[in-house]
């Protein structure tokens, strides 16, 4: 018993060791015996759980008295043997971190307190002190709780978090805080028309799959992944990425490797990027790697839409549709269609309206203006083109906050009725064409950021005012049409 | 006796055989509309929401029937030329079927010269000098294929889908899922040009398995714009007005009763017929139209013409009409005849519709219709770099037989990437390299642009959800601006 006891002692004092030698990085052989780790691992749990459960049913009868206590002791020496094996495996690296630590703190605590419950059953029962047989009793439940928790984690690390819970129930899911199924691998982004690529997309595969060896604790090869800057500054090799040339960035290389080459990254055996990760890292850095453009500025190739749209950012909302806007109120919509007039929503469920007034004269005066006026949130587009609206009726216009597209074609608006424009932020299409405005007018629509289409055919307007206005919105194209008069003729070309 | 005929007069009202027959069809009504899911508005041409916001309002189809040569036109290849005379290597007509092409034909090289225009640098031939200037508006869809080589297959399985009759057209399931803006006038027009009706015949616009509330209306542009909508002689206004609330009356009590949706399409007919004997002749009159603008497009008024239908397209989508479906006859350059040869007919149609189509985009775009103004130019098919020489005797005229595996096809405004081109042909322009559009992606796309998602614009029809794309059909995002 005593040299048994002895060497059992002497193999924890060698875990103890290896848990404050060891460091980062590792030799072929170190990794050799490290995945012995799976192989062995499965004995402890099993043998110390039966150890365990039958030294509680025969604890009475007092039957299985050596049994128990030779149970105790292949448990202990194979929780140290795993345990050995596990740190030796974990010099690999690549783990994510927190669950990592937490699994080898609990292993080795598994080991110590099976040692320690084997010495103490080399007593006999009525020899132990009251504290010994208390101690005794609830480390037999502890080093129980711990088994559960190391294998769970140790679970966590081999196949990815929420591996338990994957296929658990709705239901069960709520209760224990986690999302429905049908939201995993959703990416929720607060504001998606504002997050930049870079953060939203790039980053959190990084995180996910490299940063645990190349982060801020950890650096393999001199390289960190955890930031933009950390990425072209590069490691050891140089520069993890080429922005605009994915076949020249080591980053994209490494991922492409056949799993089994040296140099494939993530490393064979640990959480590898997926097809659609790989893709969406490439398409980043062939369109140059911006760091700073957003998700609403980037143009997609289809393949990065197919794979956006998966992730549940298919659809990314810009402008008046990023806005929290409640639906209409079936009355104001009404009273405006009752006039004559075409009411009807952007699209099916978007809060948003497309007005249209076809008969000229059902969209003048005071009846109108104050239907408007009650559905300031909601009119998206309003055409009032060919009617006799005119300047009086711009005052309710301008206040139509999210308006985006004004049809103001052919009425009897002037200069004077466009100062009222002027606070349409969203406004992206303004048609003026047959009317009289002129350059005095647009200088009011300076202001417009949004502004994309303006229509000034048969206006008063000049190529001069045009051009300051340009000036002022180089992103606004201006249509000044055909330069034809009655009496000109079209050339054959 | 007469009291017991009464009675069994009542009791025939309360069996099971009357109950099925008098209700069968509001209970059908009621599982139709239950099973659609839309509660749709009593008025079937009430303007609705599209499944997501649209990119283009409407849509002009400027159907160019009869196949026009894309190698005379758009499909610049110079190799061709060189192989002009040459007999077809077998390698090419292996497996192939074609409309008239019998034994080993000859090549045939371009019969047009070509040019690169505008910023895109655009390959354009010299047979369309205006359009040329515009080229930059357009994206050319350059590998489009068909599953047809014969008219009217072909023009029906471009225009509703299926190469059989009995689908309803592309016009009609716009009107049927968008309704209209203008209560005043059709949602959907048709205009026919070049002598011939379309080979499918009015099943090209008509509705098909849909109420025929949304069938396409043809308007004219010489004489009376819709045929029968004048009143008759001694016929005043008032007296027309109360005539049609009178039968208005009667259909409502009808429907009521039996829920068929054809009754409210009769009612919703009386009333726009009604309202278009003052809508439609203003809307179709061009002569109102300015002189600059005759001249830009080249019309007469008072003729039937391409030019005048295509300023009556700007004339109605500027009213809302939602889509305005052209067909221009005598495209198909077999070659047999003067009329119809690549150096004969072709020409004129050339001449007939280059103006007034760069009239058009060029119209639309200063009145800022362009943007949500869809305009889709295109045959039912291609043509075959072979010479078809049918007779086989010497022939001054030239020709191309029908060809399904790849032609061009642009579109432009309402949401299109402009100045761009998709899909690439071989060096002879006989098969596709890259790029395959087919007929039915081009619907998706179209409707992809007004809206909708084409696998949800379904109509419940003999036990099942029909769509304009059947089971086929992927939107070509790529030409999507």
């Amino acid at each position: 018993m005593k040299k048994a006891t002895g060497s059992l002692l002497a193999g924890l004092a060698l875990l103890l060791l290896l848990l404050l030698i060891i460091g980062d990085g590792s030799s072929d052989m170190v990794l050799f015996v490290g995945r012995l780790h799976p192989a062995i691992v499965h004995l402890p749990i099993g043998v110390l759980l039966a150890a365990i459960g039958l030294d509680y049913w025969s604890r009475r009868s007092g039957k299985h008295e050596n049994t128990v206590t030779t149970l105790f002791y292949v448990g202990a020496w194979t929780a140290i043997a795993a345990a050995v094996a596990g740190l030796l495996l974990g010099t690999g690296g690549g783990y994510e971190p927190d669950t990592f630590s937490g699994h080898k703190r609990l292993g080795v605590l598994v080991a110590i307190g099976s040692t320690a419950l084997y010495m103490l059953r080399l007593r006999a029962w009525s020899a132990l002190t009251l504290i010994m047989r208390r101690t005794y009793l609830s480390l037999t439940a502890i080093v129980a709780l711990f088994i559960l928790l190391t294998g769970h984690l140790g679970a966590e690390l081999t196949h990815g978090a929420g591996y338990l819970t994957r296929y658990m129930p709705d239901g069960m899911r709520s209760l224990a805080g986690l999302p429905a199924k049908e939201d995993l691998g959703k990416l929720h982004l607060k504001n998606p028309s504002e997050a930049t690529v870079y953060e939203a997309l790039v980053q959190p595969v990084l995180s996910n799959r490299c940063v645990s060896c190349h982060g801020m604790q950890v650096a393999r090869g001199g390289l960190r992944l955890d930031s933009a800057y950390a990425i072209f500054e590069g490691g050891d090799e140089g520069p993890a990425i080429v922005a605009g040339r994915s076949d020249e960035s080591e980053l994209i290389k490494r991922v492409w490797l056949p799993l089994s080459a040296p140099g494939h990254m993530p490393p064979e055996g640990r959480p590898q990027v997926t097809i659609a990760e790989a893709e969406l890292i490439r398409w980043w850095i062939d369109d140059g790697a911006l760091t700073e453009s957003t998700l609403s500025d980037a143009e997609f190739t289809s393949t990065v839409e197919s794979i956006l749209d998966g992730y549940g950012l298919g659809e990314i909302r810009t402008g008046i549709f990023a806005l929290d806007v409640a639906p209409p109120d079936a009355a104001d919509v009404a009273a405006l269609a009752v006039l004559g007039v075409s009411v009807v929503p952007l699209a099916e469920n978007e809060p948003f309206l497309q007005v249209r007034c076809t008969d000229p004269l059902a969209c003048t005066g005071e009846s109108f203006t104050s239907a408007l006026r009650r559905l300031e949130d909601n009119i998206a587009w309003l055409d009032l083109g060919r009617t006799a609206v005119g300047d009086s009726s711009l005052p309710a216009v301008g206040q139509l906050k999210h308006l985006t597209r004004l049809y103001l074609q052919q009425t009897n608006i002037t200069d004077t009725g466009l100062q009222h424009l002027g606070s349409l932020a969203f406004l992206e299409y303004l048609n003026l064409y047959g009317t009289a405005v002129s350059d005095t007018g647009l200088v009011h629509l300076e202001g417009l950021e949004s502004l994309r289409s303006l229509y000034l055919w048969q206006s008063d307007a000049t190529p001069s005012g045009v051009a300051s206005l340009n000036e002022a919105l180089p992103d606004l194209e201006i249509t000044l049409g055909l330069e034809l008069t009655p009496d000109s003729t079209v050339t054959d070309p | 006796m007469l009291h017991q005929e009464a009675r069994q007069a009542s009791l025939r009202h309360v069996t099971r055989r009357h109950f099925l027959r008098s209700c069968g069809a509001g209970l059908g009504a009621m599982a139709l509309s239950t099973l659609s899911g839309l509660a749709r508005p009593l008025d079937p041409l009430a303007a609705r929401a599209a499944h997501f916001t649209p990119r283009a309002k409407r849509v002009i189809f400027l159907h160019m029937a009869g196949g026009p040569s894309s190698l005379e036109l758009f499909d610049h290849k110079p190799e061709l030329a060189r192989l002009d005379g040459q007999e077809c290597p077998d390698s090419l007509l292996k497996g192939k079927r074609f409309a008239f092409i019998r034994g080993v034909p000859k090549m045939l090289g371009p019969q047009a010269t070509f040019r690169q225009r505008g910023e895109s640098g655009a390959w354009v031939s010299d047979h369309l000098p205006h359009f040329a200037q515009v080229a930059d508006e357009v994206a050319f869809l350059k590998a489009m294929h068909t599953d047809e080589f014969n008219h009217a297959p072909a023009q029906l399985l471009v225009h509703s889908g299926s190469s059989r009759l009995g689908r309803p057209s592309m016009g009609s399931w716009v009107t049927y899922g968008l309704g209209t803006e203008n209560a005043n006038l059709p949602a959907f027009v048709v205009l026919l040009s070049g002598g011939v009706a379309p080979d499918a015949g009015a099943s090209v616009y008509g509705s098909g398995f849909l109420p025929t509330v949304y069938q396409g209306v043809q308007c004219r542009s010489k004489g009376d714009p819709v045929l029968f909508l004048s009143d008759p002689e001694g016929v005043p206004r008032s007296l027309r007005r109360r005539s049609i609330d009178a039968i208005n009356r009667i259909n409502e009590e009808t429907h009521r009763d039996v829920q068929d949706p054809e009754v409210l399409t009769r009612i919703a007919q009386y009333e726009m017929a009604f309202r278009m004997q003052t809508s439609v002749p203003d809307a179709m009159d061009i002569g109102r139209e300015p002189e600059y603008i005759h001249t830009l497009y080249g019309t007469e008024p008072g003729e039937t013409s391409f030019a005048n239908n295509c300023l009556l397209a700007r004339r109605l989508v500027e009213r809302g009409v939602r889509f305005v479906q052209l067909f221009h006859w005598g495209w198909d350059s077999h070659g047999a005849g003067e009329s119809e040869a690549l150096n004969g007919g072709f020409l004129d149609r050339c001449k007939e519709t280059d103006r007034p189509v760069a009239a058009l985009l060029r119209d639309l775009r200063q009145r800022g219709l362009l943007e949500e103004t869809l305009v889709v130019w295109g045959g039912e098919f291609g043509r075959t770099p072979m010479l078809e020489n049918r007779s086989g005797a010497d022939n001054p005229f030239v020709g191309r037989d029908h060809h399904s595996d790849v032609f061009t096809m642009w579109m432009a405004g309402g949401g299109i990437r402009s100045g761009m081109t998709w899909g690439k042909t071989d060096e002879i322009g006989y098969q596709a390299v890259s790029g395959r559009v087919h007929v039915h992606d081009l619907q998706a796309t179209i409707l992809h642009l007004l809206g909708f998602d084409h696998e949800h614009l379904t109509y419940p029809f003999q036990g099942r959800d029909f769509r304009l794309t059947d089971v086929h059909g992927h939107v070509v995002h790529d030409i999507i601006a």
